[in-house]
């Protein structure tokens, strides 16, 4: 075999290598672009799946809120009437008696109409964010649950209707954990809008979040509450923050820019 | 012996001996494709042992083992291709029926080269070679087009792909002017034996890899 030989085969290999490794560059390039445009397919069928679930959750919602009103408020309200029209015939002992039935069914028809409201989004847009949240305040603080406070300092129609049920389903699960887990005595409420930005943060004073819950967040607050939470900030843009110790309560904030229309 | 077995060609024994014992040990773990690449390295480490056995012991030309080891090796790629290789989300039988078909024309091949006595394979080399190339590039198009959350690297396939793309280019290359080669210098010049071993140790090293990752996902998997 000759030099220029050895030469041309030397030169031959070299542009091999150049081009297997230009050739598995490119497939790694692409592989990359490809799994990107995969994971954001993922992603947008996630979030519509997630949409959807709510879209479901919120009809659902409105369902009930009308069964209550129409069915359980007419029926409370059908017995408030018989209430009246016995209690004239009666002994003083079951007038007492029919008037504290009369007492609580008043409470009863109360609670229903508001939580009739509380379930149901249209509400939310006549009343607005503020007046829901301090509906539902005032119902937790009536029944003795928890020693409640709200600062309102939020002006109405900063954000939009759909950004506006997000954050009061929102608002709805963390006051509904700190009933249910966090063995808190108070429960205070900051809702604060400005300058495009809306923040809602609620603090108790219960046993806080466990480390190794927090750590792993699809198994703390109440089952998936802390996921449903990120995912749900995710959907209208906002973004959370957490601070929560044993023992010593748990703060939520969330924070989140008005959708320019 | 050890003179006659040199450091190179010893070293691709043990890469060979370890790949397929290691293959076995995590067969549990192994999806079907890869049981098969550890059955192909035992293959291939038997032929490779024997080969050298040969021209040990006997002084003998060893050429009719890799005439025998080549068809026997493109019915296994073909069974692996065709394992790894999907059509409409199910396992392809083509790949199979391409692999048995170049074992077929490689028996002929031997056959009508065996008339002047059994010289190098080149030529069932370089056709093997084209068979490899083009699974390859079938893998990596298949690569792309179903990506998943886990980078190319920690894939088998993406290993076995780029150590044949790799290991065949290069044979494609050499084979291909093997008897060129044999004509000008009258044997097989020192230079591109040790390219044929890099080779092999990147081929069967990569093999390894691909093992040892399909054992790993496929345990995760499960």
């Amino acid at each position: 075999m000759t030099i220029n030989d050895y030469e041309l085969f030397i030169l031959l290999g070299t542009s091999l290598s150049f081009l297997l490794i230009a050739f598995i560059i490119l497939v790694v390039v692409l592989y990359r672009r490809s799994q990107l445009k995969f994971e954001m397919e993922k992603q947008a069928l996630h979030q519509a799946l997630l949409q959807t679930e709510v879209e479901i959750r919120e009809q659902t919602l409105q369902n009930i809120s009308r069964d209550l009103h129409d069915n359980f408020g007419q029926i409370a309200s059908l017995i408030k009437i018989n209430l009246n029209l016995l209690s004239d015939q009666l002994s003083d002992k079951d007038q007492k008696h029919i008037a504290e039935s009369k007492e609580h069914l008043k409470r009863l028809i109360g609670d229903i109409r508001s939580l009739s409201s509380a379930l149901a989004h249209d509400t939310l847009a006549k009343q607005g964010l503020a007046k829901m949240i301090e509906a539902d305040l005032q119902r937790v603080s009536r029944s003795g649950a928890l020693k409640v406070s709200f600062n309102n300092q939020y002006q109405e129609s900063l954000i939009d209707a759909q950004q506006s049920v997000f954050l009061y389903r929102m608002f709805q699960e963390l006051l509904n954990n700190a009933l249910k887990h966090a063995q808190a005595a108070n429960f205070k409420v900051h809702l604060k809008g400005e300058d495009q930005m809306l923040s809602l943060k609620v603090k108790d004073d219960g046993i806080g979040i466990p480390k190794d819950k927090l750590h792993n967040q699809k198994h703390s607050l109440s089952g998936n509450g802390l996921l449903n939470l990120q995912e749900r900030c995710a959907m209208i843009g906002a973004d959370y923050s957490l601070n929560s110790k044993e023992g010593e309560g748990t703060e939520i904030e969330i924070r989140l820019t008005a959708n320019q229309t | 012996m050890a003179t006659l077995i040199g450091p190179g060609y010893l070293f691709l024994l043990l890469i060979l001996l370890f790949g397929f014992l290691y293959g076995f040990r995590r067969w549990k773990s192994l999806g079907p494709a890869y049981k098969l690449v550890s059955y192909l390295l035992f293959v291939v480490f038997l032929a490779q042992f024997s080969a050298k056995l040969i021209v040990v012991l006997f002084q003998h030309s060893n050429h009719g083992v890799f005439h025998i080891l080549i068809p026997l090796q493109g019915l296994l790629y073909g069974l692996i291709f065709s394992k790894l290789i999907t059509h409409k989300s199910k396992p392809s039988r083509y790949p199979f029926y391409l692999g048995l078909s170049f074992s077929l024309i490689s028996i002929g091949l031997s056959i009508y080269h065996s008339m002047d006595g059994f010289a190098f394979p080149s030529a069932n080399i370089s056709l093997l070679s084209v068979f490899m190339l083009s699974g390859s590039f079938l893998l990596y198009y298949q690569l792309i087009q179903k990506p998943s959350e886990q980078s190319l690297f920690r894939q088998s396939t993406f290993w076995f792909a780029t150590a044949n793309l790799v290991f065949y280019a290069g044979s494609f290359l050499i084979f291909g002017l093997y008897d060129w080669m044999l004509v000008q210098d009258g044997h097989l010049p020192t230079w591109a034996r040790k390219v044929i071993y890099f080779l092999n140790y990147f081929l069967y090293g990569s093999y390894i890899i691909s093992i040892y990752l399909d054992a790993t996902n496929q345990r995760q998997a499960k």
